[in-house]
């Protein structure tokens, strides 16, 4: 924005203006202000005041009886092999689910944008379904279909391959989270992608398609370099959320089998099970670092491609 | 899916197609994409199916091992529990009351806000807004200890302010409506100015009257938010009548000799329902919302 | 960014404002002075409201049940608010915190330490109780740091249950020591079950509630003599670990532990034994029908180590917070639910079990064989470690013994490893 070299110019008139805007906009500004202050930003900074604390369960009392500690609960956080094992394990998620999640959500997108016209409320809605469903529910189903002698073995079990006991398997319990957070997660961005894909002007394809593109070379070269700043946008979104992966692994595992599902989210909510507020208050703000490093990289690129 | 078998439909796939001028750029060979939604649905929705025959099953036949698809022997009892037995209305009400609030709060204050940051020069600007990107980004459990040590200290738990305030202006909606407000055609806005049209004047006449997608997003975000929020309603409502669903939902599908299944899916096809019906009727603009907050 | 000096400012004015509204001056009503500050509870009849928390199906029969004191006080209210078993100490942590407290809370037996640990609750008065009228284990795990912080409501225990018809095909009688176990595993599986026995597996199925009893059972105590450390490095550890990784080593028990197919592995006669608490019988009669379970099913006291045959003991127990308001209706309300006639209606209402042993005599306990097994279990348990740093200690158990039945490291390393964390974790006072 330029308001910097636009209040570079002293004219009295414009000052005066400019005086005035500032007090309506912070007049409208006023009741978020107030809400965030009070509920969002005092909560937060308490608590990352506490993790360069000693508090723990037993001082909760007295919350400000307790030792400046420094940085001992970060050093620690990474000095834990566990909470190694967790960011492993994160990164593992984060890395295979968001491409996955991605496709996954373009192709429902391209799909349910291609034409068809009857039934595109009942697919839009259908395929949302996952994102509003309670997990707890329907996570009975999801074991039962990865089960020793589940539906997925059944069906791999037809084409010759005798498939693992996919969540009591270190090896294949993640990606089986990572499959069912897809199929949680990829409606959303449907949603947002099929917003994208309206954007693009009709007018674009049709010259395309007068040039005799075909349609995957027309999805390749047209629609995902048009598209990219709304892929971008789901991702995004979609690594803020998947980096605090929590539900899945905490419905479907446990953390296990021997932590080979144990997130950082999870690492942290055991951390406060534990009573360990200041070293969980750690670890937490250690993976809010990651999520705003990871965002900001994103939001780069957002940009850079934008100009 | 869908795109690998583009490659080999050049032709319409029907006659009726062929009528029709070519207003569709891509042509997708119809009944495949058809076939690849509807086996895709069903896969997705699979699980949603199983939750919702299983609403009709009882606790034995749901603990059986493989799992039933049809109820064997139906019952309504899961669902007589919740709404007559349990004091469902009560809890649907707190959801509503509770969810409610919530949106119209974001609405008016979210998009306040949203018109300053995106319209208006003023000092502590950059910074409100890349505080509000922050907390976009803070995981949640690390605020729930301070957030409700305040709360109590304010007096107010087991209320509905306890229940309403903290979500009442979110970052969320702040950014949604800063990115839409920012593509309203400055001249608009500037001619109004000109006119001497005060500023909540051309917030509430020209801007807000604009703003109907990503208000519809944005209801729908934040009422599904607040629609499936457990931890907090759980910890500041201290008495059943302050119950919101979810909250409910745990309270008495989970007793100390397990999961009663059937009072879950009974209970979970209760919750959802409302959302799917809100989400029915406001997709289009959610859609259109996001489309034109999204891309900017 | 330009923004640090001003969130700074924010920060502290934030920390301030919570400063400000902190109950740093009521900090004195800690663990240690609450101790100090017993006073008694007279005979005189319960006034005023008594708000509770109460977990689960207690928590829903519980506001019924009341009706027999508010009966007997007329001028007490009693009013009970539910809590899911999951929640219970989120809701505690943050009720303490800001003070909110109900009067009187049920605390699950593993729950003791933890909650203690945050000088919310109050020591049982002088002479309400006598501890000696409760049952052994139960008694015990009330006591935290030496103080008695709870009254026991009701126990539970585990106990073996098995397939009595697929047992006697197999031609095996109910083990009574580790060999025993061993073996008639051994012959359920060579009589076409699939697995012999089932047992928990790692933290999520929390298979301390198993490994814990092997171990005392093994001849281990969780603490050295003193009681000031944990003493876990031993040999009863070592034998622990290997008898229960040998389960499945020998492909005895599934390596996923119970998982989804617990109770239809044991109605199918795949997996065809287990060791759980007294409400399995309801669990099974709920798939089956209660004939089949007459029928089917035996239930014994767990076989016996070298040295006893100890079972998990669990249940609850009431506790009253520093904070209530009504203090002393509240204790006349936790006297109510211990004395032995109210244990006995409270059996009739929920099945479980009382925590005081003269209830015991009641015709409905002796006349089930079931209930009696039960009781000669209740003879020989052991109570999870009422210190505080024992739950998280336990996820350590659990992962280390995961690793053993899997093969990945020895009982020796596993035994270690326990030990290193139990040294850096202390016990949590």
């Amino acid at each position: 924005m330029t308001t910097t070299t636009e209040g570079r110019r002293p004219r009295s008139v414009g000052a005066v203006h400019r005086r005035r805007q500032a007090v309506v906009a912070w007049l409208f500004a006023l009741p978020f202000v107030a809400v965030f202050s009070v509920f969002m930003l005092g909560p937060l900074l308490a608590s990352f005041g506490m993790s360069f604390s000693d508090l723990t369960i037993r001082d909760i009392k007295t919350p400000f009886a307790v030792n400046f500690v420094g940085l001992d609960n970060f050093a620690q956080v990474f000095q834990d092999e566990l909470f190694r094992k967790a960011l492993v394990n994160t990164f593992f998620f984060v890395v295979v689910g968001i491409p996955l999640t991605m496709a996954l959500g373009l192709a429902l997108a391209v799909a349910l944008n291609s034409g068809i016209e009857k039934f595109r409320s009942v697919f839009r809605v259908g395929f949302y379904t996952p994102v509003v469903t309670s997990i707890v529910a329907v996570a009975v189903v999801w074991r039962f279909i990865l089960q020793d002698s589940g539906l997925v073995n059944t069906v791999l079990g037809w084409v010759g391959i005798n498939g693992p006991d996919w969540l009591n398997d270190s090896t294949w319990a993640m990606p089986s989270i990572i499959v069912m957070a897809a199929w949680r997660n990829m409606g959303t961005l449907m949603i947002i992608f099929l917003a994208g894909l309206q954007a693009i002007p009709r007018d674009v394809y049709e010259a395309a398609e007068v040039d005799g593109a075909g349609a995957w070379r027309r999805f390749r070269s047209m629609t995902v370099p048009l598209m990219r700043p709304t892929l971008l946008l789901g991702a995004v979104l979609l690594s803020v959320g998947f980096l605090q992966v929590f539900e899945e692994p905490f419905v479907m595992t446990k953390g296990g089998p021997v932590n080979s599902t144990l997130t950082i989210s999870y690492y942290v909510y055991n951390q406060f099970g534990y009573g360990n507020y200041a070293f969980a208050s750690a670890a937490a703000y250690v993976l809010f670092a990651l999520i705003a490093a990871l965002a900001a990289v994103q939001f780069r690129l957002l940009r850079s491609k934008e100009d | 899916m869908p795109p690998t078998s583009s490659r080999t439909t050049p032709a319409p796939s029907g006659t009726s197609t062929m009528v029709r001028p070519p207003r569709r750029p891509i042509r997708w060979s119809r009944g495949a994409t058809y076939t690849a939604l509807v086996v895709g649905l069903l896969l997705t929705l699979m699980p949603f199916i199983w939750m919702l025959l299983g609403s009709f099953k009882t606790q034995g036949e749901l603990l059986q091992r493989p799992i039933t698809w049809w109820p064997e022997s139906p019952t309504l009892e899961n669902y007589e529990k919740w709404l007559s037995q349990l004091n469902y209305g009560q809890f649907f009400m707190n959801s509503i009351v509770v969810a409610v609030a919530v949106v119209l709060g974001n609405i008016i204050f979210c998009s306040m806000v949203g018109y300053a940051l995106a319209k208006m020069r003023f000092p502590g600007k950059k910074v409100l807004f890349a505080l509000v990107m922050l907390t976009l980004m803070v995981p949640g459990v690390v605020t729930l200890v301070p957030m409700f040590v305040l709360v109590s200290n304010m007096g107010l738990v087991n209320t509905y302010p306890a229940l309403i305030l903290p979500f009442l202006a979110g970052p969320l909606g702040v950014f949604l409506m800063r990115q839409f407000i920012l593509g309203i055609p400055d001249a608009l806005i500037e001619a109004a100015r000109i006119d001497g049209a005060g500023e909540f004047r051309i917030f509430f006449r020209i801007v807000l009257p604009q703003c109907g997608p990503p208000l519809a997003t944005l209801s729908i975000l934040t009422f599904l938010g607040s629609w499936n929020n457990f931890l907090w309603p759980l910890v500041v409502a201290q008495t059943e009548n302050m119950y919101t669903l979810p909250v409910a939902l745990s309270l008495y599908s989970v007793g100390s000799n397990g999961t009663y299944y059937g009072l879950l899916m009974a209970g979970s096809v209760l919750v959802v329902t409302p959302i799917l019906i809100l989400f029915l009727f406001l997709q289009r603009y959610f859609v259109q919302g996001i489309a034109m907050t999204g891309i900017k | 960014m330009k923004l640090g000096r001003k969130a700074v400012a924010v920060g502290i004015v934030g920390l301030l404002a919570l400063t400000a509204c902190g109950r740093a001056d009521e900090g004195s009503a800690d663990r240690q002075t609450g101790a100090a500050t017993t006073t008694t509870v007279d005979d005189s009849p319960a006034t005023g409201d008594i708000t509770v928390w109460a977990m689960g199906e207690e928590g829903e029969k519980l506001p019924d049940f009341v009706k027999g004191f508010t009966d007997e006080n007329p001028d007490a209210k009693v009013q009970v608010t539910t809590i899911p078993w999951a929640d219970v100490m989120t809701k505690f942590q943050t009720a303490v915190a800001a003070g909110t407290v109900p009067d009187a809370i049920m605390i699950g037996t593993s729950f003791m330490p933890t909650m203690v640990s945050t000088g919310g609750l109050a020591p049982v008065p002088d002479g309400l109780v006598e501890s000696a009228d409760f049952v052994e284990g139960a008694a015990a795990s009330t006591v935290a740091d030496g103080v008695e912080y709870g009254v026991p409501w009701y126990v539970e225990t585990r106990v073996m249950y098995y397939r009595s018809d697929l047992a006697e095909a197999a031609g095996v009688a109910a083990p009574t020591t580790w060999e025993e176990l061993t073996a008639f595993a051994e012959a359920m599986k060579a009589n076409g079950s699939t697995y012999g026995l089932q047992l928990p597996m790692g933290d999520a199925e929390d298979s301390t509630q198993v490994i814990l009893p092997f171990y005392s059972q093994a001849g281990g105590s969780v603490f050295n003599e003193a009681g000031d450390a944990y003493d876990l490095d031993n040999q009863a550890m070592i034998d622990a670990l290997n008898y229960y990784a040998s389960f499945f080593t020998e492909g005895l028990s599934p390596l996923a532990g119970y998982g989804d197919t617990q109770n239809s592995a044991f109605v199918d006669g795949s997996d065809p034994a287990f060791i759980s608490g007294p409400w399995m019988v309801n669990v099974l009669a709920d798939m089956q029908g209660e004939d089949w379970v007459e029928q089917n099913v035996a239930t014994v006291p767990v076989p016996a180590g070298t040295t006893n045959n100890d079972s998990y003991i669990g249940g609850a127990h009431l506790g009253v917070f520093n904070e209530a308001k009504n203090a002393d209706g509240a204790w006349k309300l936790v006297r109510w639910l211990a004395e032995p006639e109210t244990q006995q209606e409270w059996y009739a209402a929920t099945n479980d079990l009382p925590a005081v042993n003269s209830a015991w005599d009641d015709e409905a306990l002796t006349a089930n064989p079931r209930t009696q097994v039960l009781q000669e279990q209740l003879k020989n348990t052991i109570a999870p470690p009422t210190v505080p740093s024992w739950d998280e200690l336990s996820a350590t158990i659990e992962t280390e013994a995961e690793k053993v039945a899997n093969g990945q490291v020895t009982a020796e390393d596993a035994a270690t490893t326990i030990q290193a964390k139990a040294d850096a974790l202390g016990l949590g006072w």
